[in-house]
């Protein structure tokens, strides 16, 4: 059973193909992809326009007066016509969903997959390099890496592809140390007790 | 005075760090979507499955969760545990367990919430055993047909219906009717059987109650000795609705380890599965599951029936040594192993081919386990047809009903035994216990069919009013304090006196004191009797001896009634 969720997202993903397939046909799916991306960043740094797209409470004709008006020149007929399409289908709000659902798709198309890197320090060029050629050679596709800094991880980095996240921060290294040291150490002075007792 | 030796602690610990192998941790990672009200919606981890443990936060030591629906593009989960600290945001970890909890003698005595975490402040419970919550019941060749009582020490249960050890019996009634009592008073009751071969383990499971209540259950059963064989599990009504709903499920896994690895005997009592039933539903409705009748979700049945289902006596397996083979053994002297009913005449057969002197039948110990479940239902105001006392009533093997009208008529336990069944009934009874019990069944039938006219007023001829007189007069006998058990041997010894005659010529508000003092009496003075009695567990070889001393002793009686009288006016 879907939650509203659900249902736009099932909607986005119809709109985020029909896209494609024309922008594929027209060859301009990646410049499409980068200029949908900076509309989409805009959408949620503006809340009130975030608003005026999402909200009912605005007239269809009077959105898609003020989208002509705003957007013609601005961006690309194939962007402009999206919107114009999503506000007569009454469904303005979902075009992050919709590029959402663009930037799986192309992904797959163009073989390459985000990868999350958390560093304790901004990585080094090499390190990138190596990052990059160790994940394609794993999965097979052009990682794209997403980096952001994170000093709690102390040294090391946490790299996560998908839903796998492959951990080898120092902070956690040093977490499992603790632990294991503690254990052993335990079962250590449990079996051999004499040793460590002193009448 | 021992003194800790640091260095050398020191050096272990030192030669510890050195040898660490670190290792990359991989782990499959989601994002918390929203989070509120016990439930969880959780972004990612599209290799969940149905029912796996989650760890909310921190791999290791964060909040539990278990996977609930699996929808499209997120995973409902509920949260067991504290909520309020998860985030929007916050990381999912998946672990590919199933629930567990801790289980075996740690929890013995102990008060645990159902995740095994002690609420008694007696300290850590350090177990190396753990069984999963969901455990599949037994098939019909692990099993065998129940065969030895679980004694209540309650009069009206144990002789008109009996309980057997793996039965599965349900304590209905509206509030305030006595039920928790009928429980505390089975589990108390346990307490001579502690320490023998007949002992039974109890696991009683508080479910959705206020704290305080639940505080004094404790109470009293430590104050009777019952917590030295007793688990309490608690999940209050403060509690988030997933812990109340996986009480149950723990309870039944912490009595199951005694039936399994070590053929105990168990018991386990759910107080009460109406909670626990108010619980699923409120979570169901917040994962968006379509509601049913009274607003339950479809599954409310498999709730119950796959709780009570688990509840089962387990084939004996026996096995013919040589007389006098050590403790220990565990092959038998011709390789064979005889399960269940047939196997134990076979093995007989066999034992006595192969010499009945030099031979014997013995049961290998671990097997022959059992776990007998008390459910408890809440009915509103009487209606044992709603939905969730319906379903439980079906899968039951019977049904204790306590009446308030009964109740506050002064007859507690307030048990209709006209409508009570055990649906085991006398196969798992004591065969005195069988013996004067249907004689007392009848006696009560006949009296209910004529209480109608009792409240005429109406002339009665001889025979009906006899019949009224002995129905009140057992009615009497039947009513019981609490917390006072009664052995088995002393309602056989009361109930014969009952249907017997021996009351008909008393007053009927003098029996309850009657009934005590020959007790006393049986046991002061003819204590190699009731010795007997217990032992042979038959009628036939005391009867006489039974009906010479009740004789003598009514004389006796009138004495003191008449002398207490006397001095007092």
């Amino acid at each position: 059973m879907a939650s509203e969720l659900d249902i736009s997202q099932a909607a986005a993903g119809i709109y985020a193909e029909a896209l494609l397939e024309l922008a594929n046909e027209r060859g301009v799916s990646e410049t499409l992809f980068d200029e949908f991306q900076s509309l989409v960043e805009y959408i949620a740094s503006d809340e009130g326009f975030a608003g005026f797209m999402a909200s009912s409470a605005v007239d269809d004709d009077d959105r898609r007066e003020v989208l002509q008006r705003v957007f013609t020149g601005r961006v690309s007929e194939i962007l402009l016509n999206l919107m114009l399409v999503l506000n007569d289908h009454d469904r303005a709000g979902i075009v992050p969903l919709v590029f959402e659902r663009y930037k799986a798709l192309l992904d797959i198309q163009l073989n390459r997959q985000d990868v999350h890197v958390r560093s304790a320090v901004a990585l080094e060029e090499d390190q990138r390099t190596a990052i990059v050629s160790a994940v394609s050679a794993a999965t097979g596709k052009e990682p794209i890496l997403v980096e952001k800094v994170d000093p709690t991880l102390l040294g090391g980095v946490i790299i996560k592809i998908g839903d796998s996240q492959y951990d080898a921060s120092l902070s956690r290294k040093l977490v499992r140390m603790r632990e294991t040291v503690i254990e052993l150490g335990r079962q250590e002075i449990l079996s051999g007790k004499h040793k460590f007792w002193v009448e | 005075m021992t003194r800790i030796n640091a260095d050398e602690i020191r050096s272990v610990i030192k030669q510890e760090i050195a040898e660490y192998q670190p290792e990359i941790e991989v782990a499959e990672v989601g994002k918390v979507l929203e989070v509120g009200d016990g439930i969880a919606r959780v972004y990612g981890l599209r290799r969940a499955m149905a029912g796996e443990l989650l760890r909310f936060k921190d791999k290791d030591r964060g909040p539990a969760g278990q996977v609930f629906n699996l929808e499209v593009n997120s995973i409902g989960a509920v949260i067991l545990g504290e909520y309020l600290d998860i985030k929007e945001g916050d990381d999912v970890f998946s672990t590919g367990l199933l629930l567990s909890v801790p289980v075996g003698e740690a929890l013995i005595g102990r008060v645990v919430d159902p995740l095994g975490n002690p609420l008694d402040g007696k300290g850590a419970i350090q177990s190396p055993h753990r069984r999963p919550l969901e455990y599949k019941a037994p098939g019909i060749a692990e099993r065998q047909p129940v065969n030895e009582p679980l004694q209540t020490g309650i009069k009206p249960i144990d002789s008109m219906i009996p309980i057997g050890r793996g039965q599965r019996e349900l304590i209905i009634g509206d509030r305030k009717t006595g039920k928790t009592a009928v429980a505390v008073d089975t589990i108390i009751n346990q307490k001579d059987n502690w320490g023998t071969d007949n002992a039974v383990i109890c696991v009683y499971v508080a479910v959705g109650q206020k704290e305080s209540t639940v505080a004094s259950v404790v109470e009293t059963l430590r104050e009777r000795g019952a917590m030295d064989y007793t688990i309490v599990v608690v999940a209050g009504s403060a509690d988030p609705a997933p812990l109340q709903y996986i009480a149950p499920y723990a309870g039944c896994a912490m009595a199951e380890y005694f039936m399994y690895d070590e053929g105990k005997a168990t018991l386990c009592v759910y107080d009460d599965l109406s909670k626990q039933a108010a619980a699923y539903r409120q979570l169901s409705l917040l994962l968006r599951r379509p509601p049913g009748r009274e607003a339950y979700p479809g599954d409310v049945f498999y709730l119950h029936s796959r709780l009570l289902e688990r509840s089962c006596k387990l084939a004996e397996e026996r096995i013919v040594v040589g007389k006098g083979a050590s403790e220990e053994t565990k092959e038998g002297v011709n390789g064979k192993v005889y399960i269940g009913v047939p196997g134990e005449w076979e093995s007989e057969a066999d034992a006595k081919e192969l010499g009945e002197e030099s031979h014997e039948v013995r049961i290998l110990p671990g097997t022959g386990g059992s776990l007998t479940a008390l459910p408890i239902i809440e009915t509103l105001e009487g209606e044992v047809s709603a939905y969730i006392p319906t379903n439980v009533i079906s899968i039951t093997d019977g049904q204790i009903y306590l009446e308030p009208d009964l109740f506050f008529a002064g007859v507690r336990p307030a048990v209709n035994v006209g409508i009570s069944v055990s649906r085991v009934g006398g196969k798992a009874q004591n065969r005195a216990m069988f013996g004067v019990a249907s004689s007392l069944r009848l006696d009560l039938a006949a009296y209910r069919e004529l209480e109608a006219f009792a409240q005429l007023g109406t002339e009665l001829d001889a025979a009906t009013q006899a019949q009224l007189d002995r129905g009140a007069r057992m009615v009497e006998l039947l009513k019981q304090p609490q917390y006072q058990p009664y052995h088995v041997t002393d309602q056989v010894i009361s109930i014969f006196a009952g249907v017997n005659g021996y009351l008909d010529d008393l007053p009927a508000s003098k029996v309850m004191e009657f009934e005590r003092a020959l007790l006393k009496h049986m046991h002061d003075e003819f204590p190699e009797v009731w010795k007997e009695l217990d032992a042979k567990k038959q009628l036939p070889p005391v009867e006489e001896k039974l009906r010479e001393i009740i004789k003598n002793f009514k004389p006796r009686f009138a004495e003191a009634e008449k002398e207490e009288e006397g001095g007092s006016s």
